[in-house]
């Protein structure tokens, strides 16, 4: 990582330090947005963070956008970063500048959505934030291709619902909207934008079950019960490096898919290998880590109070989205089998489909 | 909790790392095309065939990372890490050399004296000369610090008696690092008064008996130490700094890929059995996960050897790459259980099903040796701040 991206998530620990936090967190859910917080978090241009200089962003790397959501997650972030980052990046691709009002992101299913005489019909699921978004951006398959539609979030008719953390996950219903602009997504593929998606929750799942970790160290040391810490007891102390095992390997996992994200040499096959393990490892240590966290942490973090249950719904929310470990073991399995089955050369291993690149 | 990174560095590749595995595969086809070798699981522990060694020595492909002038190539531990990861992969016969370009040598370039590097590291390096682990003992297991095994000066050297246990390849080694108590542990506590020696397996006094461990392989070992005598010079290290020594080896011989790649083998012709057959979702996504959780363990043991290379002492990072590593290298056998029930003994003349059998007859061992899990889990908990 280069001293400027270290400088930059430096900044954005202390916004999210000082600015955030449990409590901010719970308000959010309570229908308090942490308007403050959001402010900061503009003022500072992480949204822009995968944004080049000269469309006015910070011209951050993809592991430094990846990084800062990470980052985000160790906080529990109530706030839309990754989704505004998402659409920010897709619309830089297509038009060559940042959209000029803030801008989320829904992913939609090829048939979820058509563009008929100019104009959008269908419904997306789940969308992350809509409700306090004034624009969303979805691909959307149109007969020259895949294409970028920006639309107007007024124009939509939106659904209330929200995710297991209480974030708004709304139903967006598309029923003649007239996009603001539409754009050709210049060479993306869905299978691009799914993958960047999946590894976006991957890096936040990553990023809060390493906070999960923590927050059960520090609590098994202070808690005391038959005389002592329970950290004396073994039986914790395997169970805490239990955790710390599949928060490693989810960090590891994530860490290695984007540096093959971000080589542009990296082939498309390099690529889903490397989404599909971040996605299939850090979705399945999500369930462990927080079986674990709570069974340590006793009747404590399972109080709303206390915020381990912050984390524990986010990444059980966000190991389902964009594909859950079934989803990306189901996509790594069949792409490894496909290509056994066509090699032709006798040359090919499963090894040497997921051992590419380090 | 500082004590952990869950950062793991990127390696540095260099483009003569995937020159190298290429050629690595080439040798290891054109090998079984010939019959050479037939692949076997946990091939690194009981795939013991000093020829293969030979071969692969007189490659260059032992001790790449070590100075020329003892035999290497001066390499990076990148390299290195390819070479073995093939071989695993392939589950070639590896065992004879395997300890000896692991930690062997390096302990000897380290700690041990010029005329060792000079006289015994160009030998391993050309697969001529095969070290064996001498840890163990009847009743010392996790508990190393209490080993029995004592030396004492004697006639200008040192008079070494005991019995150690569990040394993997021992009847095809020439060496074999023994620790032993030379002062009593009363004195600075139960880590101190422990040694290294270097000792020639062929001393008088030395006895070797094998084990037929429950896969029927006889690769275990008891020696026996009957008031053996070596030289002064068979000191391996400081006196008294033998605990610091053999925990020192840790990292190395704790994160490499020997340690979720045993059973790969297994994986890998599975994936070529059925890839031809109609398979379900389900069974798709059980070969899935199991071929990403290998990617992402394979990930953090590069991290780790990445952390070595930069000079730092990874200890904690290594236990957690070997406790989920050698658990993994267990359930990769009970998930084929869904494609291939394993009932037949490890004889089968069907390559997978021979294959199958003998992983799960091996993979007791996946997680005891080089520390049992719960020690690594104490080690991991210890790095968390907990003990």
């Amino acid at each position: 990582m280069e001293q400027v991206d270290q400088l930059i998530l430096d900044t954005a620990e202390r916004i999210l330090a000082d600015h955030g936090g449990p409590e901010r967190v719970n308000q959010a859910e309570d229908g308090c947005y942490p308007v403050e917080l959001w402010r900061a978090i503009e003022e500072a241009g992480l949204p822009l963070a995968w944004i080049g200089e000269d469309a006015g962003g910070v011209g951050g790397s993809l592991e430094l956008g990846l990084a800062l959501i990470r980052q985000s997650a160790r906080f529990a972030l109530p706030l839309p970063l990754a989704e505004v980052m998402l659409a920010n990046w897709l619309w830089v691709r297509a038009t060559g500048q940042a959209p000029e009002t803030l801008t989320g992101f829904a992913l939609v299913s090829p048939e979820a959505v058509q563009l008929r005489a100019g104009r959008l019909y269908g419904t997306l699921a789940a969308v992350a934030f809509a409700d306090r978004l004034p624009q969303l951006v979805l691909p959307v398959e149109t007969d020259h291709g895949l294409q970028l539609a920006v639309v107007a979030t007024v124009d939509c008719s939106l659904g209330n619902q929200r995710s297991l953390a209480g974030e708004a996950r709304n139903e967006v219903t598309l029923n003649g909207v007239e996009p603001v602009a539409l754009a050709g997504a210049s060479e993306l593929e869905l299978d691009d934008i799914q993958a960047l998606t999946a590894l976006v929750r991957a890096h936040q799942i990553a990023g809060a079950l390493e906070r999960m970790v923590a927050l059960t160290v520090t609590y098994v040391q202070e808690r005391q019960q038959f005389g002592r810490a329970l950290a004396k007891f073994q039986a914790i102390q395997h169970m805490v490096a239990e955790m710390a095992g599949e928060s490693a390997l989810a960090n590891a996992a994530v860490e290695q898919a984007a540096r093959v994200m971000a080589d542009p040499s990296a082939e498309p096959s390099a690529r889903l290998v490397a989404v599909a393990t971040a996605k299939s490892v850090t979705s399945e240590a999500a369930g462990k880590v927080t079986q674990l966290a709570h069974q340590a942490h006793g009747a404590m973090g399972f109080s709303h109070e206390y915020p381990l249950q912050q984390y524990s719904r986010r990444v059980w929310c966000w190991r389902d989205e964009s594909g859950s470990e079934f989803y990306w073991n189901c996509r790594l399995g069949h792409h490894v089998v496909t290509q056994l089955r066509d090699a032709s050369d006798g040359e090919r291993s499963a090894w040497s489909s997921i051992a590419q690149g380090f | 909790m500082q004590n952990i990174r869950f950062n793991f560095p990127a390696p540095d590749v260099d483009p003569t790392v995937e020159t190298l595995r290429q050629d690595v595969r080439a040798f290891l086809r054109g090998e079984r095309r010939q019959g050479h070798f037939r692949p076997g699981t946990d091939c690194w522990c009981a795939g013991i065939d000093p020829d293969f060694s030979r071969k692969l020595g007189q490659r260059g492909w032992i001790g790449v990372t070590w100075p020329k002038r003892y035999g290497g190539q001066e390499l990076s531990a990148l390299h290195r890490y390819v070479i073995t990861e093939e071989l695993l992969v392939a589950g070639a016969p590896v065992h004879a050399h395997w300890i000896a370009d692991r930690q062997s040598g390096p302990l000897i370039l380290k700690c041990g004296t010029e005329s060792m590097r000079r006289d015994i590291l160009p030998r391993i390096a050309a697969g001529e000369c095969f070290i064996a682990l001498g840890l163990s003992e009847p009743g010392s297991g996790s508990d190393l610090a209490s080993v029995k095994t004592r030396a004492e000066k004697a006639d200008g050297g040192w008079r070494i008696t005991g019995t150690k246990l569990w040394s993997s390849g021992a009847q095809i080694c020439q060496y074999m690092t023994v620790l032993a108590r030379t002062a009593s542990s009363d004195a600075g506590g139960r880590h101190a008064g422990l040694t290294q020696f270097l000792v020639p397996l062929d001393s008088a006094g030395v006895s070797i008996r094998g084990i037929r461990d429950m896969s029927g392989v006889e690769h275990f070992n008891e020696t026996h130490f009957d008031d053996v005598w070596v030289s002064e010079d068979a000191v391996l290290g400081a006196e008294g700094e033998g605990w610091q020594q053999v925990t020192g080896e840790l990292a190395l011989e704790r994160s490499g890929p020997e340690r979720f790649l045993s059973t790969f083998v297994a994986l890998e012709q599975a994936c070529g059995a059925i890839a031809g057959e109609e398979l379900t979702d389900h069974q798709l996504a059980t070969l899935g996960r199991l071929l990403a959780r290998i990617r992402a363990l394979r990930s953090m043991s590069l991290g780790v050897a990445s952390l070595l290379q930069q000079g730092q002492s990874p200890d904690v990072e290594a236990a957690l790459v070997k406790d989920l590593g050698t658990r993994f290298e267990q359930e990769i056998i009970e998930r084929l259980r869904e494609f291939w029930p394993i009932t037949q003994g490890p004889d089968s003349d069907n390559e997978l099903r021979a294959l199958l059998s003998d992983s799960l007859l091996r993979q007791p061992s996946f997680t005891l040796r080089g520390g049992t899990n719960e020690v690594l889990k104490g080690i991991i908990a210890r790095g968390l701040g907990l003990r």
